[in-house]
């Protein structure tokens, strides 16, 4: 017998969770009007989608053992997770910034930051970059467009 | 009709009418190109100047904002992955790849003549029978629309990825996340987990800017640059033929083109739908009608005619239910309908009786927008290529920092940029496993429609189902749908064994 493709059967099994999951959430999270039908309260739709995306995960799972094609596993070597993980708590850590430092500033550093994590390592290059950037894209929103951006203490 | 032509025309041809068309256009390629900043918010911002212009100007200038704009989210969607505008994120698909192949003027060549050529048919169709196809998109009641979204949905999950599977589920999850917030008919607030900014829903914008440009800064930042490697965004192939749209691949696409005018101007007349379906199914009627689907998701010339004509056409489309009936087709539209409004042309059957003259000049504008709109295009086509030639270190850096900027300023609040982030961190989890993130989108901007369609027809006809099979035009999209998806798993099967059969081939011809 042929072995099953295991990919396809832990992302079958993932789903079938998440489907689970909001099947859970629905009582607590969803507040149905007392007296409306069933098929036109709000936890209707959710509950139909969530049923759905337990049998698209059960389809996957059944993929998994009767289907020829076997994808290979995704790259998630140790410096793929470090460098995505970095960026994205960069990426949070800028957002929680931004709004106290100032756009400007805040966007000026950051550039800086992700230029040199994206393997810029021309001084010159990183910081017209860091001027340039925050200062034409302000211009852009708030001079032109009067569109504000945050101020915080620093500009 | 005939009798209006000339003093339309005379009302028209003036040095300032002409103007306002061409710097509408630029103006709509500007913003269309950025993500972030959108069409409808630029033509609400031009609305109070239009007051001051004469009515055929004032029209005249949203028009060119609302073609330039529809047009101008390709540009960013093929060079980096990142859709200006909802519509252009069916352009992503197919441009992109291209633009990594070297590709990029044939891609932006293949995006300007779609959208032209679409928008030119749906604008003399908008002259000659706008009258008659508003009053067949009258008939679309909620069960014909909700028979309409399931169809586009379908359509998308399954020529969206080879894994038909994946393409459908990603598209529940996106209509799952439409479902956040305020329940549309009882207004019971849904899995808002407490947290107050949800009760209005996910917003939009953040929503696909994370999505399609968040998650490919992701994927981009995987890649670690060596000294010395050049690292630009996408290779130029310095080959002409790679920048060029040839007359024989033209002709190759003449059929697709025509096709996804026609589901254009459709959808378009439907008040409600947009630029971002039209896009879709014409996109997934290209690819079940291909005679090479397995080119798609590769950098498929087809699928970039496909999708640009098919949002483009949509611009006449939506005019037609708003000048006959009143009723605007989608946002841009329905800003536009004040600028009628303020000059006293009020919309309607009597529209074109009384003020025949202006609206006729109108058209005639519509007609000068797509001339102004192909050699405006074309001229800043060799300036976009160049953004290819920018470092993927000082790019990338600028795009999430104008994402950032984009997100927080749709409604000045911070809590768009964590939901940009969230979904920007969700898309590249969805990329690394297989699935695919248009679907999803697409699931989340038809999820509201489909919901409010689907109860509609259940309170109409006492909870049965019923008539979504028994209703005419309904039964058409049932029986489309099934025939897509049955017709996309043979392609695809075919595909497969072609691919098969290659593979033994050279493996036959390998020596041993």
């Amino acid at each position: 017998m042929r072995q099953p493709a295991i990919r396809c059967l832990i992302e079958g099994a993932v789903l079938i969770g998440l489907g689970a999951l909001i099947l859970v959430l629905i009582p607590s999270q969803i507040h149905d009007i007392p007296g409306m039908e069933t098929n036109t309260s709000p936890s209707f739709l959710p509950a139909l989608l969530a049923v759905l995306i337990i049998l698209m995960g059960a389809g996957l799972i059944l993929q998994g053992f009767f289907s020829s094609r076997r994808d290979g596993p995704p790259d998630l070597s140790r410096v793929v997770v470090f460098r995505v993980g970095l960026s994205v708590v960069l990426l949070i850590l800028y957002t929680v910034v931004f709004p106290r430092l100032g756009f400007v500033v805040a966007s000026g550093v950051f550039v800086g930051i992700y230029a040199y994590l994206f393997g810029s390592r021309s001084i010159l290059k990183i910081a017209i970059s860091m001027v340039a950037v925050p200062i034409g894209i302000w211009l852009f929103f708030e001079i032109l467009f009067r569109i504000p951006l945050p101020h915080g203490i620093l500009y | 009709m005939f009798e209006h032509l000339l003093p339309a025309a005379q009302l028209f041809f003036t040095f300032q009418n002409l103007f306002v068309v061409a710097a509408g256009l630029f103006i709509g390629i500007t913003i269309g190109a950025i993500p972030g900043l959108n069409v409808p918010m630029t033509v609400a911002l031009l609305l109070p100047i239009t007051f001051y212009m004469s009515p055929v100007a004032g029209i005249s200038l949203l028009l060119g904002v609302y073609k330039g704009g529809t047009y101008g989210g390709s540009i960013s969607a093929i060079l980096i992955n990142t859709p200006g505008a909802p519509a252009a994120a069916a352009t992503c698909l197919e441009g992109y790849p291209m633009a990594k192949q070297g590709k990029a003027g044939k891609a932006l060549r293949a995006a300007i003549y779609g959208s032209v050529i679409g928008e030119f048919i749906s604008d003399v169709v908008l002259i000659s029978i706008a009258a008659q196809i508003a009053m067949v998109a009258l008939k679309f009641g909620p069960t014909e629309k909700f028979s309409l979204v399931v169809f586009a949905l379908c359509t998308i999950g399954v020529v969206s990825s080879e894994h038909k599977l994946k393409g459908i589920t990603a598209a529940l999850f996106g209509i799952f996340f439409r479902t956040i917030g305020a329940d549309p008919i009882s207004g019971s607030s849904r899995f808002t987990l407490g947290i107050f900014d949800l009760i209005g829903g996910i917003p939009f914008l953040p929503h696909l800017i994370g999505l399609f440009a968040v998650s490919e800064f992701f994927v981009q930042i995987e890649k670690k640059i060596s000294a010395g490697k050049q690292d630009v965004i996408a290779p130029v192939s310095k080959n002409p033929e790679d920048n060029r749209v040839t007359w024989k691949e033209f002709k190759a696409n003449i059929v697709t083109i025509i096709r996804s005018t026609l589901i254009g101007i459709g959808v378009g007349a439907l008040p409600g739908s947009g630029s971002a379906i039209s896009a879709f199914v014409s996109y997934g009627a290209a690819k079940n009608t291909s005679k090479n689907p397995e080119e798609y998701g590769k950098g498929s010339l087809e699928g970039v005619f496909a999708a640009e004509t098919g949002n483009n056409a949509v611009t006449g489309g939506a005019l037609i239910p708003l000048l006959t009936l009143g009723i605007p087709g989608d946002a841009i539209t329905a800003i536009m309908l004040g600028v009628f409004l303020v000059h006293g042309l009020i919309p309607g059957p009597d529209l074109f009786v009384k003020s025949g003259d202006i609206i006729y000049a109108v058209f005639i504008g519509l007609i000068v927008a797509n001339i102004l709109h192909f050699f405006i295009a074309s001229l800043g086509l060799r300036l976009f290529i160049k953004l290819l030639s920018v470092s993927r270190a000082v790019l990338f850096p600028i795009v999430i920092i104008i994402c950032v900027a984009g997100s927080y300023t749709v409604n000045s609040n911070i809590f768009d940029v964590y939901v940009m982030i969230f979904f920007g961190v969700l898309g590249y989890i969805m990329k690394k496993f297989n699935f695919p993130v248009a679907p999803l989108m697409m699931g989340y901007i038809l999820g509201g429609l489909l919901e409010t369609s689907l109860i509609q027809t259940l309170i109409l006809s006492d909870g049965s189902v019923l008539p979504v099979f028994t209703r005419p035009i309904s039964l058409v999209f049932v029986v489309l749908t099934v025939f897509f998806i049955l017709w996309s798993l043979f392609i695809q099967k075919k595909a497969l064994a072609r691919r098969r059969r290659r593979e033994e081939q050279r493996r036959r011809n390998l020596p041993s």
